[in-house]
């Protein structure tokens, strides 16, 4: 995949158009050619960008260089900063979703209960899963993600920005940042940091455990310092953080610490580095330790058996006698 | 329009038979009720078939995998949309499905959804669909997605035999209702290597030609 190494060049924002449901914003003028590898919203002419029932989406297109597409050296991110408003009006899910050329790129669910507690969920390549819990009325989402390969393409790119319903209503208005939300270009590999560690541990109150997590380097992104950190909560650990110069071909660590009382304890575990910062949660659970009472009501069980065992065979040897 | 081209789903599938020996994948392939960790590629996995329990084990499976959401998919859009195909009516029993997002295995339960509750005399398509516990699963080709199983029920309620069978048939049924409301799908897209050749096992009636159809459900 051959593409101009004078992408900046190339990466204008040109003409604009917020569209939906029968309206449109004004078009602004063409953003002039940036040395920034960003383009914001608002550099795509749509500076005043919102959704709510009456408007649905927002559409903005943007110029990439002739042979741009995802992948090798140059990948292809999108932003989205967006306040989102609740409507407090009970049950019922949401999703607000951007694409690009219509390939999805960002993904934010939306559930909310009887009370309007609201729960959120989004995931990409550079967050991981993000799951959010809010009783407030409004709550912002920051939140970067690499676009599909099928999102990426010479010439004109089309974004779109969705508030789509699913049930109920639970989104009175979306305020996106124009300014901040925007695709960027980067030469980091979406693939390169990983992070793995077990689901769940159990272990008994006050036992002694030992959590390994593997750190792994993947892709072609160049190697670098990393920190692992966990936030155990009320867990105490012996070291919360281990530091390596280098992530190399990948290297395994061990958290240990005691099991606090009965109950699930997350911990979450956290690989930042200069490139992308892959996360991942390890449900502690804390089980109670064997009831002494069931081993004794065996025993005595089947001492009270024998003895009755005793007795009906005396009798009867005596029957026979 | 060629759907994503670069998903080639079980070429790389990772052999996972819990308490067998790893078997290959060419014996996988022609093996029933073989639960095999397929994969979309860029480190993400889910189970070709779905759970009664969460322990993966050949006698634990349901039903096979027989759908993949894509670009846009989430465990609330995907139900929300198939409200509108008609499967609005809940399900009380819940089975698991197993994914690995790239950040380690999680079960998933759902109980899924029906065309109807509760049936005496007739079918009900039922579907029930996973992603890693969380509402989607992401990566380059497919975007957002998640994953399903299908099957139909007869005589849950009011007498008859209680039969589960049709696999097949409801996977067909929801691709061409998406594919009505404008959610284009692929028939068969790709092999998730779950055949099952036509049996009954009490009243599990296995019937998967192994391949798995595509539903873009795009914005």
């Amino acid at each position: 995949m051959r593409r101009s190494r004078r992408w900046l060049r190339y990466f204008l924002p040109c003409a604009v158009a917020a569209a939906v449901s029968g309206t449109t914003s004004a078009a602004a003028e063409p953003a002039p050619p940036t040395a920034e590898p960003f383009v914001s919203l608002c550099d795509m002419g749509v500076c005043r960008a919102e959704m709510d029932d009456g408007q649905r989406e927002v559409v903005a297109v943007y110029d990439l260089p002739g042979g741009a597409a995802q992948g090798d050296e140059d990948w292809y991110t999108f932003r989205l900063a967006a306040t989102v408003h609740y409507s407090g009006a009970g049950p019922g899910a949401s999703s607000i979703a951007a694409t690009t050329n219509g390939r999805v790129v960002s993904q934010v669910e939306l559930r909310s209960d009887r009370e309007a507690h609201v729960s959120s969920f989004y995931s990409g390549l550079i967050t991981g899963p993000v799951r959010g819990e809010s009783t407030e009325r409004s709550e912002l989402f920051d939140y970067e993600n690499y676009l599909q390969f099928k999102g990426v393409k010479a010439g004109r790119n089309v974004l779109r920005i969705v508030l789509e319903p699913l049930a109920g209503h639970v989104v009175d208005r979306v305020e996106i940042d124009a300014n901040v939300s925007g695709i960027r270009r980067t030469s980091i590999h979406p693939y390169q940091l990983g992070l793995t560690a077990p689901t769940e541990l159990r272990v008994r109150p006050g036992e002694r455990f030992s959590l390994p997590v593997k750190v792994e380097r993947k892709g072609e992104r160049p190697d670098s310092a990393a920190t692992l950190t966990a936030d155990a909560g009320d867990v105490r650990l012996e070291s919360a953080q281990f530091r390596f110069p280098y992530v190399s071909g990948g290297q395994t660590v061990a958290f240990r610490g005691a099991a606090p009382q009965e109950g699930r304890h997350d911990v979450r575990l956290r690989l930042a580095a200069s490139l992308n910062d892959p996360a991942a949660v390890t449900v502690l659970v804390v089980e109670p330790a064997p009831s002494v009472r069931q081993p004794v009501a065996i025993l005595a069980g089947g001492a009270l058996m024998m003895a009755v065992g005793g007795i009906v065979a005396r009798r009867q040897s005596r029957r026979g006698s | 329009m060629t759907p994503i081209s670069r998903i080639v789903p079980g070429i790389a599938a990772i052999i996972t038979m819990a308490l067998l020996a790893p078997v290959s994948l060419a014996a996988a392939a022609n093996a029933n009720r073989a639960p095999l960790a397929v994969t979309t590629g860029y480190g993400d996995y889910f189970y070709n078939y779905d759970f009664g329990s969460t322990e993966v084990r050949q006698n634990n499976v349901d039903w096979a995998i027989s759908l993949y959401f894509y670009n846009g998919a989430s465990i609330d859009r995907v139900k929300s949309i198939l409200n509108g195909a008609g499967y609005g009516d809940y399900s009380a029993t819940g089975k698991y499905g197993r994914a690995n997002d790239g950040q380690g295995y999680r079960w998933d339960r759902d109980t899924g959804k029906k065309g109807s509750f509760c049936n005496y005399n007739r079918w009900t398509g039922h579907y029930r669909v996973y992603a890693d516990d969380d509402q989607y699963m992401y990566h380059l080709d497919s975007g957002t997605y998640v994953v399903a199983s299908t099957h139909k029920d007869q005589n849950e309620c009011g007498g008859g035999d209680k039969m589960h069978y049709g696999s097949e048939a409801v996977e067909d049924r929801i691709v061409e209702r998406m594919a009505g409301m404008g959610y284009p799908g692929y028939h068969d897209y790709a092999s998730f290597y779950n055949y099952e050749y036509f049996r009954a096992e009490g009243n599990h009636v296995w019937d998967n030609n192994g391949r798995a159809s595509y539903i873009d459900v795009h914005y």
